[in-house]
């Protein structure tokens, strides 16, 4: 996948994963197995990024007997995810016509 | 084993001038012990983080790339006379930067001395691709950006990136730190500049170095040539896979030659220790002194000149060869 592509959408998946509740790093990359690639090492600087744009909160906290660091999606943070909804529908108009038009450009 | 590891870490985050690194460690460390908690050994949790250099080159890179915003460079404005109405002119203040680095393909780079503060690029005018200058702390760099759209519809119909010409940048006389050159069809000529570390490297592209002085100086090629003139180095290590690596006049203390199949003509060296190795390339060395400073010795699968360092010399001269040919005189 295009680099900057997947950046949007990995920033918008780990988004997601916390709808249904808070979570922290390991959780998270188990939750998104299967759905986009993703490592410990390109999970950090997404959930940095994230918290940078105030899209999460984060707070630590106890769990299992070890202080975790946990991550809670905000308001923009589902706002973020709307929009990401609305301008994917922008792309994939535009996916369509290019998709058709190299095609016939290609004979 | 998990300490061995986040130390690693740390350590190579530190060299890439990664700026939060306790935040980062602390998340490892995390990683680490629930991949524990769930029954994996600590050697599996480890190999699966992978290499610990290559974790460290992705979160360096994603943090350049979160920091960009507050990273574009503050243009400043340039005059620009009538003959160079073609060409693109960046400049940036030097102030607290030690380290230069530039990443770029398709470009061949000129460096050399400015006259005064500013480092200052200047390259013709191209479509589909820039050249972006940036600074991150006290680091500064320098990339080959091709326009998104290009890139795509270049990928989408096989064709090639759009190549810069007359790319040149011109560095402060007191700049003292780490240059960093990494080129892909893209060469590199350097003129008199003295520096401290000096790392250069190119796949397909010509390294030029002429009157260059630095504590350490690194320079390899894959299929291009390396050529070095006048330099002055503590420490020099040079290599080619392919290409050709010719040297005129070198004084250093530590003097390293590697090729593969490539080719090394080396005139007037002047080194305390000088340790050649080649497969299959042929080597031709004048090194200036006598022979009978240097302790010898040569090592090759299918020679038997295998001797034992004489060690109460203070030069050494150390040749390695699998199928090369390797010639050396000595000169006064």
């Amino acid at each position: 996948m295009d680099a900057q592509l997947k950046r949007g959408s990995l920033d918008v998946c780990v988004l997601t994963a916390l709808i249904k509740g808070d979570s922290y790093g390991y959780q998270l990359i188990k939750d998104l197995d299967g759905v986009i690639e993703m490592s410990e090492s390109t999970l950090y600087p997404v959930l940095k990024r994230l918290e940078k744009s105030a899209y999460v909160k984060t707070y630590s906290e106890v769990s299992s007997g070890r202080l975790r660091k946990f991550y809670a999606i905000t308001d923009e943070g589902k706002k973020k995810i709307l929009e990401y909804l609305e301008d994917f529908k922008e792309l994939i108009k535009v996916y369509r016509y290019i998709e058709r038009e190299v095609k016939d450009h290609e004979g | 084993m998990k300490d061995k590891f986040l130390q690693e870490l740390k350590k190579e985050l530190a060299a890439l001038y990664y700026s939060d690194i306790d935040d980062t460690i602390a998340y490892f460390d995390e990683m680490i012990e629930d991949k524990l908690d769930e029954g994996y050994t600590i050697e599996e949790v480890i190999a699966g983080l992978g290499d610990v250099k290559s974790i460290a080159k992705t979160l360096s890179l994603e943090e350049d790339k979160n920091e960009k915003k507050e990273v574009l460079p503050e243009p400043e404005e340039v005059e620009i006379s009538e003959d160079d109405k073609d060409m693109v002119f960046k400049t940036i203040a030097l102030e607290e930067a030690t380290k230069i680095s530039i990443d770029t393909i398709n470009t061949n780079f000129e460096i050399i001395l400015s006259d005064d503060d500013h480092l200052k690029l200047s390259y013709e005018k191209c479509e589909g691709a820039e050249l972006v200058i940036g600074r991150k702390g006290n680091k500064i760099k320098i990339e080959y950006k091709e326009d998104y759209v290009a890139s795509l519809f270049n990928r989408r119909f096989g064709k090639k990136s759009a190549a810069i010409k007359n790319a040149r940048l011109a560095i402060p006389a007191h700049f003292q730190g780490y240059l960093k050159f990494e080129g892909v069809n893209a060469g590199l000529k350097v003129d008199g500049l003295s520096l401290a570390v000096l790392k250069l490297e190119s796949v397909n592209g010509m390294i030029d170095l002429d009157d260059i002085s630095a504590n350490e100086l690194k320079a390899g090629v894959v299929n291009g040539d390396l050529v070095i003139h006048r330099v002055r180095a503590c420490k020099t290590d040079l290599d080619t896979v392919n290409g050709r690596i010719e040297i005129d006049q070198i004084k250093t203390d530590e003097l390293k030659l590697s090729s593969v199949s490539g080719n090394i003509v080396a005139k007037k060296i002047e080194a305390d220790f000088i340790s050649v190795d080649t497969v299959n390339g042929k080597i031709d060395l004048e090194i200036i002194g006598r022979q009978d400073e240097y302790a010898i010795r040569k090592e090759g699968l299918f020679n038997d000149e295998r001797q034992n360092w004489e060690l109460h010399k203070e030069k050494a001269l150390k040749i390695t060869t699998v199928y090369g040919k390797i010639k050396y005189c000595f000169i006064a």
